[in-house]
């Protein structure tokens, strides 16, 4: 049910290419180590057809996915809509909330 | 009710009543004055969570204020541009008269272009999520029954707007390939 967020590629620089300091500041959050969720919560405002729309719109997904995204929501008050670094999952969720959604990022270990 | 028909692409044609328009208007000028209140609470830190505003960590109070800190100007600004945005256009729609003659006064159309679309999708939303505040909507059974009637009507017209809005822009995929 996971949708990859653009996440960070841990594959190292090829060797040619001179590495700046801050290419070593990776601190554990940006590993995929630890991977975070975006999830969007049941509301009792927005439409089902409105929250379809923002996941196709925004994520890009497909019509099926989207309402299947929508439902998940709709029956089991969240669903996970994408997963990745935490940076990229708070874009997400900040995106969200432009749109009137309820979202939220957390840590996918349990 | 509010009248939609799909121009090609991301572009509308939304026609409201005048009476329309006038709540509307009064909408707008009450969801800024939402907004600015929430500017005042941000500069004296006393801004929590609400439907507008929703926390980003739910067990971390610590992250959900940071994000807050670091993300509430922004929307408060997306929300007041798509606002005044909306706004600007039906004030300065052409006004026509040859809408449906049972009503008085007359109808406004606004022609829109993607951006405006998606600025009156989460304008509406916004304006929903307000509205929902006043009737205290807290799920999903909540019909408003408890708040003022004039809320009510305003919080239906607004929600069959959107689904007009959402169901001719849904004709068109989105501009994008129905993957």
């Amino acid at each position: 049910m996971c949708e990859s967020g653009g996440v960070a590629s841990s594959i190292p620089a090829p060797s040619t290419i001179e590495r700046t300091d801050e290419a070593l500041d990776l601190t554990p959050r940006h590993t995929l180590d630890t991977p975070w969720r975006a999830i969007v919560w049941n509301d009792p405002v927005n439409l089902m057809s409105y929250v379809v729309y923002v996941f196709r719109s925004y994520f890009g997904f497909s019509r099926e996915k989207a309402t299947q995204l929508m439902l998940q929501v709709h029956h089991e008050g969240r669903a996970i809509v994408a997963s990745g670094t935490r940076e990229a999952m708070e874009v997400h969720v900040h995106a969200m909330h432009g749109y009137g959604l309820s979202a939220t990022v957390d840590r996918a270990e349990k | 009710m509010t009248r939609i028909r799909r121009l090609g692409g991301e572009s509308l044609a939304v026609t409201v009543s005048a009476n329309e328009f006038i709540a509307l208007s009064r909408l707008e000028a009450d969801l800024l004055g939402v907004l600015a209140d929430r500017l005042t609470a941000l500069a004296d830190g006393g801004a929590t969570r609400d439907r507008m505003f929703p926390d980003a960590y739910h067990d971390d109070p610590e992250a959900a204020a940071e994000f807050h800190a670091l993300t509430d100007v922004d929307l408060v600004t997306a929300k007041s541009e798509a606002a005044r945005s909306v706004m600007d256009a039906f004030m300065s729609a052409v006004e026509d008269s040859s809408g449906s003659r049972w009503r008085r006064g007359t109808s406004r159309t606004v022609t829109t272009d993607a951006a405006l679309t998606l600025a009156m999708l989460r304008n509406l939303t916004d304006l929903r999520l307000m509205v929902a505040d006043r009737l205290g909507i807290q799920n999903d059974d909540d019909d408003g029954s408890g708040g003022a009637a004039a809320d009510r009507v305003v919080y239906w017209w607004l929600g069959e707007t959107q689904e007009l809005l959402v169901e001719a822009l849904s004709a068109g995929g989105f501009g994008m390939p129905d993957r």
